[in-house]
């Protein structure tokens, strides 16, 4: 179920101030509550691919104690989270009102 | 083995299974050891520490085939683009070719048949494909 939003939530991440792999695989695991506690070896290459596409633009950072690969999103990586940031918030809302005619 | 070997075996795995150039696949393998480092400083430093690092990750094999899949993904992309590029340039390119050899199929055809040459064709194919992308005709003056 994860496998087709995967890259959304990356984009979401890298979005709100994550921008290095480790701390992006934890911030996903600690802002899902644990849902989401992937391998790490999944998120690499979902990196890359997002990075291949054109969302995300990556460079080393040498400026910490020690040398990390950093994620951006680029102008078209902020166009595409909003476009699948909506189509998600259309989908939740259809399936909410589904699943509400059954509570009726 | 002890886990800073069998660290150090993980890199070296992923990198002999990594497809592409050596700069690339430097490039994927030291992020990797990057986030190790992270990984171990941010549990109880130590060799247990480790172990959970490399049991979290999967195999080198694993993640190295998920490289590579966008490793051929781009590399077709490249090819693709490339070919559109040759038939652009095959296009702007035949008309300048066609009327270069004119003259000289022209006076082959008139000799060998003894008749006027009626014209002239040429279909341009898509060389990643083979298909036709389309025909140039030219009539003689």
């Amino acid at each position: 179920m994860l496998k087709g939003h995967l890259e959304l939530l990356l984009l979401s991440v890298v979005d709100s101030g994550v921008v290095h792999g480790y701390a992006i695989v934890e911030e996903l695991r600690r802002s899902s509550a644990g849902t989401f506690d992937l391998p790490d070896g999944t998120v690499y290459p979902a990196l890359h691919r997002l990075t291949d596409a054109g969302l995300l633009k990556a460079r080393w950072d040498d400026t910490g104690a020690r040398r990390r690969r950093v994620y951006a999103l680029t102008a078209r990586g902020r166009r595409e989270l909003a476009r699948r940031r909506a189509e998600w918030t259309r989908f939740e809302q259809g399936v909410h009102g589904v699943l509400a005619l059954v509570e009726q | 083995m002890s886990e800073p070997r069998r660290f150090r075996t993980f890199l070296a795995e992923l990198d002999a299974e990594l497809d592409g150039r050596r700069r690339y696949r430097q490039r994927i393998v030291a992020e990797l050891a990057t986030h190790f480092d992270d990984l171990v400083e941010a549990e109880d430093p130590g060799r247990t520490a480790l172990a959970e690092a490399l049991e979290r990750f999967g195999t080198a094999q694993e993640i190295a085939a998920q490289f590579n899949d966008i490793h051929q993904a781009r590399v077709q992309r490249r090819v693709r683009a490339l070919a559109v590029l040759s038939c652009c340039l095959a296009i702007l390119a035949a008309p300048s070719l066609l009327t270069a050899s004119r003259e000289h199929s022209s006076s082959v055809y008139s000799l060998a048949s003894g008749r006027p040459d009626p014209g002239f064709g040429m279909v341009v194919v898509d060389p990643a494909t083979g298909r036709p992308l389309g025909r140039i005709y030219g009539r003689r003056p």
